[in-house]
């Protein structure tokens, strides 16, 4: 029992708290690209907590390994890379071998699995000394934040594109970005530091 | 389809803004009642500031300042009205400066912002000068906890204060607090002008203020009985005041009554879960930022869910035909 | 378009006109969270341009061959593999002294976005030589939006440059936070978007229409996607291959 409510409390914190793309900036360039395809939100939340869930339950027990602690932090950055590396490869593998995918398609397989949100989550899990359950939760909010945000931002954008009075220069990607920055903004209401402050 | 839509002639934004100004007569009235001329001089910094904000941008993209609209204008006052009395006058100034060359200016028109400027000059600075946002010192050695905020207090969890207040003393204002926003009977004051000219904004406020007591019952913050509870969250920082004045902004208002419900209860739910969860004293303009950038998003699902339900029955057809 | 275009050709397209960060929205990440101080700023600008250089020549010369979907995690791996050991003489010999959030977030820039869309886009389709030319112009393009994001921030948000006291009379702690940098470029963003709209505005026209005529004859040196052009991937195809069939009004925008 209480490992679901650390795994609840973990992923709430991870979306709303701490919301890792808007609060902190984890994958900030692939949501707003998601954001232009509402369609695909449901299955990218998906992907992106898969990822995030194996590669960071992964990581959680080779941080439990003895003489892992004692590494220099660029060394335990590689092996988080390698780990996430080979979650890739081996998940792109099955849908090749199984499912036929072809190469082009698992390309864009990538986009949910290597960018910066996923490979932060063993990081955080680590700073915080995040217990297994609080891995596993942080895995699925990081991708409950991802949607939230492509969704939060698609629906901006969508009123921005319809906004003819923007000034010429802040049409497009300027007001975006500001757009973007006032949701940061408003997430700083619920924590107003950084993550790995 | 136009059954929920809201049919009132809104009029143009000047209008709107002029009865905001004339609305916020009442909010300055307490401001100089309880704080002197201090809160003339911080209303002054930082109306020029958000005015002369607005005509630079006009005149740096369009080569004409256009200040007409008097968005500026509310802007300025409403973000002064929510600070202290004496906080330093270049704080309501970045306020105002923000409010408008970010929240305002980029997106052109004042009645197609995406987020009320106010709130966002007001959340920039509660970021940035925390400690002088939230310092209620001066001007307080006569109200009822001294320079103690109502805020402050809900926020420690301080029953046994809190449980000695007389409502009529947090009624009309007389606690450390925001300088304009903590007379709540002026603000509903406010309110029955606002229900006269734009009866529909207020179901906004209406959702919003639901929204707040609900989670004021579920999650209660001192150990005191409901209505202590009640009375002391809505009068605390500048929660009627962003009730009445920044989630009715029309440019931000979801076009449905059922919309505009909803969104007052969203951004209620926002404001009471940063209370308890944030790391402000006073979170709603936070919320108010928020639930901007959220109504879009539930303001399409729902608009989109009769469209579904009724083109459901029309797949169903097709491959008899 | 030019099938041989010079290194100034190349420049003033990557770095500036199709600016990374500024006009196709990639590698926010590092900038946004990161680039709180100059130092910071400059020492993954430094990661950075490592990590293109090493991706764009690896992805030119030798990883045509393989199938895209393993050339991404093989950016990354070789990205990792120039950046842990900057990160670890930074950690152990450099004077500079880096916070655990530029310890994390410098390997965070091996996957990079304007990694991934520079190597996809340019690098593979292209000469060693121009895959070069375009790491070095995003790479330049890169490193300017992190010096000026990191003076600015640290300057407004902690009154002080590369270390030094700068005599502010108010410091705003916003700016250190992501809301802040993302406004400043959205500002910087409005900046260029002008620059660009006067200084090359006869210039845009022209590539547009070669871009229309390379797009039928090369399409292999098509500039650097928009990021509007990179988000409409092939992943309806993929899903379609599990057997998940996606409503044709659900996809894109209604």
């Amino acid at each position: 029992m209480k490992m679901i409510s650390d795994l609840l409390i973990t992923a709430l914190f991870t979306v709303f708290i701490q919301n890792l793309v808007l609060s902190s900036g984890l994958g900030m360039s692939e949501a707003i690209r998601v954001s232009t395809r509402p369609g695909t939100f449901g299955r990218f939340a998906l992907m992106i907590s898969g990822f995030s869930v194996v590669t960071s339950v992964i990581c959680s027990l080779i941080n439990t390994v003895s003489g892992f602690a004692s590494l220099p932090f660029a060394g335990k950055a590689a092996v988080y890379a390698g780990v996430l590396a080979g979650v890739y490869i081996i998940a792109a593998l099955i849908m090749k071998i199984v499912f036929r995918a072809s190469d082009k398609l698992l390309g864009t397989f990538g986009i949910a699995a290597l960018n910066t949100l996923v490979f932060a989550v063993p990081f955080i899990n680590e700073s915080a000394a995040y217990s297994f359950a609080d891995a596993i939760g942080s895995g699925i909010g990081a991708g409950i934040a991802f949607v939230l945000a492509a969704a939060l931002i698609s629906k901006g954008s969508e009123a921005l594109e319809r906004n003819e009075s923007i000034p010429e220069a802040f049409r497009g990607t300027p007001s975006m970005l500001i757009y973007v920055g006032l949701l940061s903004l408003a997430f700083a209401g619920f924590a107003d530091s950084t993550l790995f402050a | 389809m136009s059954n929920g839509a809201v049919k009132q002639n809104i009029g143009n934004a000047k209008s709107i803004f002029g009865d905001y100004l004339i609305m916020l007569a009442a909010p300055c009235f307490v401001a100089f009642r309880f704080y002197g001329a201090r809160s003339l001089l911080v209303l002054a910094a930082s109306v020029a500031a958000a005015v002369i904000t607005d005509a630079l941008g006009g005149l740096a993209v369009s080569r004409k300042a256009d200040i007409k609209d008097l968005c500026s204008v509310f802007t300025g006052a409403a973000v002064a009205l929510m600070m202290p009395a004496g906080v330093p006058e270049y704080v309501p100034v970045f306020a105002s400066v923000f409010a408008v060359a970010v929240a305002k200016f980029p997106f052109g028109k004042s009645e197609k912002l995406p987020f009320v400027p106010a709130a966002a000059g007001f959340a920039f600075v509660s970021v940035c000068f925390k400690e002088q946002v939230f310092t209620y010192a001066y001007g307080s050695e006569d109200k009822v906890f001294g320079a103690e905020s109502l805020g402050s207090m809900l926020l420690r969890g301080s029953a046994v204060r809190v449980g000695t207040a007389n409502a009529f003393d947090l009624l009309v204002g007389n606690v450390a607090g925001p300088m304009g926003t903590g007379c709540i009977i002026l603000m509903l004051a406010c309110a029955v002008y606002l229900l006269i000219r734009r009866p529909k904004a207020l179901l906004s406020s209406a959702g919003f203020i639901a929204a707040c007591a609900v989670m004021i019952l579920i999650f209660p913050r001192v150990r005191a009985s409901y209505i202590t509870n009640l009375i002391c969250e809505l009068c605390s920082g500048s929660l009627m005041f962003a009730a009445v004045f920044l989630i009715t902004d029309e440019a931000t208002l979801p076009k449905k009554n059922l919309n505009r419900v909803i969104y007052g209860a969203v951004c209620g739910i926002f404001c009471m879960g940063m209370r308890y969860m944030g790391a402000y004293e006073e979170t709603v303009c936070f919320a108010v930022l928020l639930a901007n950038a959220v109504r879009p998003v539930f303001d399409s699902a729902i608009s989109n869910m009769p469209k579904t339900m009724k083109k459901a029955p029309e797949k169903e057809v097709k491959p008899h035909e | 378009m030019n099938k041989n275009p010079s290194f100034k050709d190349i420049l003033k397209k990557g770095a500036l006109i199709y600016n990374p960060v500024l006009v196709q929205l990639v590698g926010l990440c590092p900038v946004v969270a990161a680039s709180t101080t100059f130092v910071q700023a400059a020492a993954l600008s430094v990661a950075m341009c490592i990590e293109l250089f090493v991706a764009c020549f690896a992805a030119s010369a030798f990883l045509r061959n393989i199938p895209r979907w393993m050339r991404v995690p093989v950016y990354f791996l070789i990205g990792i593999m120039f950046v842990c050991p900057v990160l670890y003489y930074f950690e152990t010999y450099s004077l500079i002294n880096i916070s655990l959030g530029m310890k994390i977030y410098i390997p965070l820039t091996a996957i990079n976005s304007v990694v991934a869309v520079h190597c996809e886009q340019f690098a593979v389709k292209n000469s060693v030589r121009l895959a070069l030319y375009d790491a070095a112009a995003s790479g330049i393009g890169v490193s300017v939006i992190f010096l000026i994001t990191g003076a600015v921030r640290e300057i407004l948000g902690n009154a002080t440059f590369a270390g030094f006291a700068v005599n502010i009379p108010v410091t705003l702690r916003g700016m250190t936070l992501p809301f802040g940098c993302l406004i400043l470029l959205g500002f910087l963003a409005a900046g260029l978007k002008a620059f660009t709209a006067k200084y090359f505005p006869v210039r845009e026209e022209k590539e547009e229409a070669a871009e229309a005529t390379a797009a039928e004859e090369v399409p292999e040196t098509n500039p650097v996607p928009t990021a509007e052009e990179f988000a409409s991937s092939d992943l309806d195809e993929f899903l379609k291959t599990l057997g998940i069939e996606i409503p044709a009004e659900e996809d894109g925008k209604k």
